[in-house]
């Protein structure tokens, strides 16, 4: 297996919280840029159309090493092509299909109630400490059984992954490789303990699987398990932190979820298009080519901006706007093609029970006055602390 | 009556349609969408018009059936 791909690093340039803040407008003027669009010096696409066509078009614009995110080896499936991508996917999507994901409803319901019960009581939190980032212990204690006891270096050492500490790239790199290193020798130790006592999880599961009837190689087994526990710790805690952001300050979609619960899993769908959290993703072009009037070379780097391609108003009419009932939403914040998120129904799920059950408990809730979000430099959209109040009954 | 298509290479299990439209389409092993009713009219056809629109890979549309 290949360990490194020959791409063009892109160097993400350090953003202020100022233009955090303030990605809506930034989405739009990449749109507006047209040709002339960059980001992070790469060539992008803005519009939902060409979005969808650098998205949709695998064998022109490859996935092939451009995550970056701290792995020694190229984490799949995210980091790889057809042909052997489809032969992976065909694998581990039945792990994460519906039919799978709704038998797991009944635990994840149980997690989201201890969560809400814990902090209800006080009148207050911070949904970042107290509820978003603990929402994923399901996905690590539950489906990937890792041991409670390295929860905490486990959210750290994530952090460091996704905004590395540094003053220069270099550092940040170094910092990024640290963390990465740490991960992958505890995600070795996971391996050789389920080689030993095979169980029920979906590591132990990953082990027996086979392709062709050759079972996977131990470089294999620990790509996939490196792109699973990157991908299930932290894009359900950042949407959850968004959601209650949003939700905070509009007590009307507030008052229509405690009114009509049934309308949580659109209420879900249009929060995911509006928030885009996963802001932008990336392909590599696998030859010399032209984007857009962009001259690229073989190994460079295009960011699909996902966030800006959610809120194009040809798609989208009012696209800032929460519509619950907003009909044509072919939104792209699971991205979309080979490689979307393979694990969009589990993450719904999550992401709508919280909902259920939180406004259950808790209908009404407010950031207290003069609250002033600071948002997280990070690839994944969220702020740092977001403090809720409500009167305790 | 219209009759709906599902373009199997394009999908890649979003599973939107079945999502808003239940009772035209459910999920099969891998997540992907199984036609339950193909041939629609009236409601069924507003159902499947919001499964057509709906889908982020544009794989589902509705045809004349030439019968």
């Amino acid at each position: 297996m290949k360990k490194q791909a020959n791409v063009n690093r892109r160097v993400r340039e350090p953003r202020s919280n100022e233009t955090l803040s303030n990605a809506f407008a930034v989405w739009a003027d990449l749109r507006a840029a047209g040709d002339d669009a960059t980001f992070d010096g790469c060539p992008v696409a803005a519009t939902r159309d060409d979005a969808m066509a650098v998205l949709s078009d695998p064998e022109l614009f490859t996935s092939e090493g451009r995550l970056d995110l701290g792995s020694s080896r190229l984490l799949i499936p995210q980091e790889i092509d057809p042909p052997e991508h489809r032969r992976f996917r065909a694998l581990l999507e039945p792990v994460f299909a519906p039919k799978e994901v709704r038998r797991m409803e009944p635990a994840i319901r149980a997690m989201a109630v201890e969560l809400i019960e814990a902090v209800r009581p006080a009148g207050a939190c911070d949904v970042v400490t107290s509820v978003a980032t603990l929402a994923p212990r399901f996905f690590a204690f539950e489906l990937l059984d890792l041991p409670e006891s390295g929860f905490e270096e486990m959210l750290a050492l994530k952090d460091q992954i996704l905004h590395p500490p540094g003053a220069t790239d270099d550092e940040r790199q170094a910092n990024k490789r640290a963390a990465g290193s740490k991960i992958e020798e505890m995600l070795a130790a996971a391996m050789h303990e389920r080689m030993a006592n095979p169980s029920n999880d979906i590591l132990s599961r990953i082990i027996q699987m086979e392709i062709d009837g050759d079972r996977l190689t131990s470089e294999e087994i620990q790509a996939i398990y490196y792109n699973f526990w990157i991908a299930g710790l932290d894009s359900v805690a950042a949407m959850t932190t968004c959601m209650f952001a949003f939700l905070a300050g509009s007590p009307e979609h507030r008052q229509r979820i405690v009114d009509d619960p049934a309308v949580i899993p659109n209420a879900v769908e249009e929060m995911l298009r509006r928030e885009s959290i996963v802001e932008t993703v990336a392909r590599v072009a696998s030859r010399d080519c032209e984007f857009n009037g962009h001259a690229m070379k073989q190994g460079d780097q295009i960011v699909v901006a996902l966030g800006a391609a959610n809120h194009d108003p040809s798609m989208f009419t009012d696209p800032e706007v929460v519509d619950f009932d907003r009909n044509a939403n072919k939104h792209l914040a699971f991205a979309a093609g080979i490689h979307r998120c393979i694990g969009l129904h589990l993450a719904r799920l999550e992401l709508s029970i919280m909902l259920e059950e939180w406004h259950k408990r808790i209908p009404d809730y407010w950031m207290p006055e003069g609250t002033e979000l600071t948002w997280v430099d990070s690839p994944i959209r969220v702020v740092e602390s977001l403090p809720l109040e409500w009167k305790e009954s | 009556m219209p009759v709906i298509v599902v373009d199997m290479d394009k999908c890649t299990g979003h599973g939107r349609c079945y999502a808003v439209a239940p009772l035209l389409f459910t999920d099969d092993d891998e997540g992907r969408p199984i036609v339950l009713v193909s041939h629609v009219e009236g409601d069924s056809e507003k159902q499947a018009l919001a499964a057509v629109a709906a889908c982020p890979e544009s794989a589902i549309w509705l045809e004349d059936d030439e019968q």
